[in-house]
């Protein structure tokens, strides 16, 4: 039997796209289609994988500004202020890591959108949000990398 | 918005991003969802990857799950290092993420690798090739949103 590993590091290549785009993958892994879409929604059903999804790059469709903000926030106030973070649709991402000086009470909201103004206008959203203490715009000069992991096994993949 | 696209191709873009229908033909299932035929959903989806706003249908894995670490790192580089460095993280296939930003601290990257260790090492090797003046490693507490979709 195909390992979880060898699986989802064929699968992680995407499908091609045609009518039937499980079946090349099925027969790269001598599996049938219906194996291929079980062993899917066991390693989702598992926690393994989250979704099986289109990735999309966001630069060609107009998020012209990439953001990070660095809100630093009241102890006590971190996950109301996480959670009124997630509810704003220009925050991509929200997480809890330190600042790099060092303060542990800090979010990290990713905020894309087109122009300046989506922009400022979240960040003044932001500031409304009790218990928020201050908040640091890091815009993005240069991208310099923007890749996914082509599945789980590095060490395989960068001996290809 | 954007001209490329127009409405029913940003509604099958979130849709999408949501999930793939998992059943033989998803593309068929997708088209039944937007009115639309099997042919008419592929020739849509194909020419969003064509333009490049579609990357890849594929699982989003959870890499904890599969005890992979990874990790959001700040430095301080020398701005004029910029192409220098963006070809020493083209040798790390674990270095997905990386910019400049007009900040103290202006280098900002994320690695995952197997494992801690792994992930250390790479991180060590990249200030050492990237003359990094200094380097902090920004462990994720907590998450309270995993970029899923975008309202177009």
């Amino acid at each position: 039997m195909v390992s979880d590993r060898e699986f989802i590091d064929a699968a992680a290549k995407g499908l091609r796209l045609e009518a039937r785009p499980f079946k090349p993958l099925a027969e790269s892994l001598e599996m049938t289609e219906q194996e291929v879409l079980d062993r899917l929604e066991d390693l989702i059903a598992q926690g393994k994988v989250r979704r099986f999804a289109a990735s999309v790059r966001h630069q060609p469709m107009g998020f012209s500004v990439n953001a990070m903000l660095m809100v630093r926030t009241d102890e006590e106030a971190i996950d109301r202020v996480g959670q009124a973070g997630c509810e704003l649709a220009t925050v991509s991402h929200c997480y809890q890591r330190p600042h790099p000086d060092g303060d542990a009470c800090c979010l990290y909201m990713m905020v894309h959108g087109q122009g300046d103004d989506p922009l400022q206008k979240t960040v003044a959203a932001i500031r409304d949000i009790p218990g928020v203490r201050g908040i640091e715009v890091c815009r993005s000069l240069a991208e310099l990398k923007k890749t996914s992991l082509s599945g789980v096994s590095t060490e395989v993949r960068s001996e290809e | 918005m954007n001209d490329v696209l127009d409405d029913l191709d940003r509604e099958i873009l979130n849709r999408i991003q949501t999930g793939v229908p998992l059943d033989k033909r998803p593309f068929q299932t997708l088209g039944r969802e937007f009115g639309l035929s099997e042919d008419e959903m592929l020739a849509r989806v194909r020419r969003m990857g064509d333009l490049g706003i579609v990357r890849r249908l594929g699982p989003i894995i959870n890499y904890p799950a599969w005890g992979m670490s990874g990790v959001l790192v700040a430095a301080r580089a020398r701005e004029d290092q910029l192409e220098a460095i963006r070809e020493i993280i083209e040798g790390y296939p674990e270095i997905t993420h990386a910019y400049f930003r007009d900040y103290d601290w202006n280098f900002w990257f994320t690695v995952i690798a197997e494992n801690e260790e792994k992930r250390d090492l790479i991180i060590a090797q990249v200030a050492k090739e990237a003359v990094l003046e200094e380097v902090k490693t920004l462990p994720q507490k907590r998450s309270f949103k995993l970029g899923v979709k975008f309202e177009l």
